[in-house]
């Protein structure tokens, strides 16, 4: 089976809002009302539009917790110091900052294979990769048996190695969707203006 | 055919313009192979579209080489190399020349008639060498199809619709000839609209010129507004745009950059040069709108 996420277009870490977002273009292309005329391609949209809803779902019960083979995505599970449950729904909620200030808090006895990964995720979200990498590698060193810790190890890395091919996508998916949109005109132009006006001249009269 | 599909070229990325070039160049190339010298002088940006569309669905291997062209000796070219897609798209050219200059020896009159005469050995002897080379060309339909096509332009036909579609039709058989399964559904209803689309824009392009020479155009026997021809092509677009979401563009990034710009910029860019046009001479002429 097809991962859900290639099927809608979006990365692993894309928000619920992107991912509602990349559904809903996606249903509104392969809507049968565009394939009236024709029998055959009806057909073959429909089947797109199952693997679509098929996929949405997936991830959403992903998302929610749902499915069992969930534990990428959701640090919620596998814990059982209260200290690190806490941290974890902060993550979760994505309130990185309070999480990294009880992270570093901690003494260092206490700083095991979860805090290592816990701290990794919170950099990760930082944009610190190297630190990131440096703690989940200590993750595993430590407790090499743990599935969470390596899922996230390959996470890391199969998200570096998808810059190269990953970085058309957004430009495409806009444009096959039919290039830019009109919000996006509307706003360049509109700041267009007010900077002019700044400088004092003009670029739409009327206001 | 007319040269109306093609790309707008500056906002291809370099590396999807090289890839159009290359095709271009690769098709031309065919054409010399398959249908002799003469034939590669007959190319037009239409069948390296066809030819894109057809590499897509038929997941071909391509493989582009950068060599000297004679027509352009001194500079370099990417080259695609040849391959049955290629070859195909070639023959099909061959065939669809020959039907246009029996339709231009059967459309004009007295000394009008010589220079399509001319060309008519030179035609017909492209499209023998490209069934020599394809015998499975589906010759027989796109001569049928054209055939209809000239029956209803004798009887003056006045919907531009039933007339385009019928050219529809054939460049639909040329688009899905020798596919199977979903690639020949989506390459027939794409075929279909394309051609449908290059009839209307091609009968508004000469709407001028058929009038002062008297030739059948159905926009002269029913004038449309060029606001509801303008609709209608980016109706049919928009069908256009629905195959195209079908089919499988896995790998083919290029490829997918390159056939979307053509649907969302170079038709409809091209459909606007055409209308305004039109718009322009009626204008001049009646000092208004119709």
């Amino acid at each position: 089976m097809k991962d859900p996420y290639s099927v809608l277009g979006v990365s692993r870490d894309a928000t619920d809002d992107e991912i509602k977002k990349a559904y809903r273009d996606l249903a509104r292309k392969y809507h049968p009302d565009n394939y009236q005329q024709d029998p055959n391609l009806a057909e073959l949209a429909g089947e797109k539009m199952k693997e679509i809803n098929e996929a949405y779902e997936r991830i959403q019960n992903e998302r929610s917790g749902k499915s069992s083979s969930s534990s990428s995505s959701s640090y919620g599970s596998g814990s059982s110091d209260p200290r690190f449950l806490e941290i974890r729904s902060l993550i979760n909620q994505r309130r990185y900052s309070e999480a990294e200030i009880r992270l570093d808090s901690m003494s260092s006895a206490d700083r095991g294979a979860e805090w290592n990964f816990l701290k990794a995720c919170v950099l990760a979200q930082r944009g610190h990769v190297f630190e990131a990498q440096k703690h989940i590698e200590t993750a595993c060193y430590m407790d090499p048996q743990n599935p969470e810790y390596r899922n996230a190890k390959e996470q890391l890395s199969r998200v570096a190695s998808g810059y190269s091919y990953g970085y058309g996508s957004p430009y495409n998916t806009t444009s096959s969707s039919g290039g830019v949109d009109m919000c996006s005109v509307c706003q360049t132009l509109w700041c267009l203006d007010c900077c002019c006006e700044l400088m004092g001249g003009d670029f739409i009269r009327c206001c | 055919m007319f040269g109306y599909i093609k790309p707008f070229v500056p906002d291809l990325r370099v590396r999807e313009h090289e890839l159009y070039r290359a095709i271009y160049c690769g098709l031309c190339r065919s054409m010399g192979r398959c249908t002799g010298c003469a034939s590669r002088l007959t190319l037009s940006y239409d069948f390296a579209f066809l030819a894109a569309v057809r590499l897509v669905l038929e997941k071909q291997q391509m493989k582009v080489s950068v060599t000297r062209c004679a027509a352009s000796p001194l500079r370099r070219r990417p080259i695609m190399e040849d391959n049955p897609t290629l070859a195909y798209c070639a023959a099909a050219a061959a065939i669809l020349t020959r039907e246009k200059v029996r339709d231009d020896i059967s459309d004009s009159s007295g000394l009008s008639k010589l220079p399509p005469r001319l060309l008519w050995p030179a035609a017909s002897g492209m499209a023998k060498k490209a069934l020599r080379f394809d015998s499975t060309l589906p010759a027989f339909e796109i001569m049928e199809g054209l055939s209809q096509l000239s029956a209803l332009e004798k009887e003056k036909c006045t919907s531009v619709d039933s007339a385009a579609d019928c050219f529809g039709r054939v460049l639909s058989v040329v688009f899905s000839h020798g596919l199977s399964g979903s690639e020949r559904a989506i390459a027939a209803s794409l075929g279909h609209s394309i051609g449908r689309t290059v009839y209307v824009l091609d009968a508004a392009d000469d709407m001028e010129k058929d009038r002062k020479k008297n030739n059948y155009n159905p926009l002269n026997l029913e004038p449309i507004s060029p606001e509801s021809l303008s609709t209608a092509v980016r109706l049919e677009l928009k069908r256009a745009e629905s195959c195209i979401n079908l089919m499988d563009f896995e790998g083919m990034t290029e490829l997918r950059e390159l056939i979307c710009n053509i649907i969302y910029e170079g038709l409809p860019k091209e459909a606007d040069r055409i209308f305004n046009k039109s718009n322009e001479n009626i204008r001049n002429k009646d000092g208004s709108v119709i």
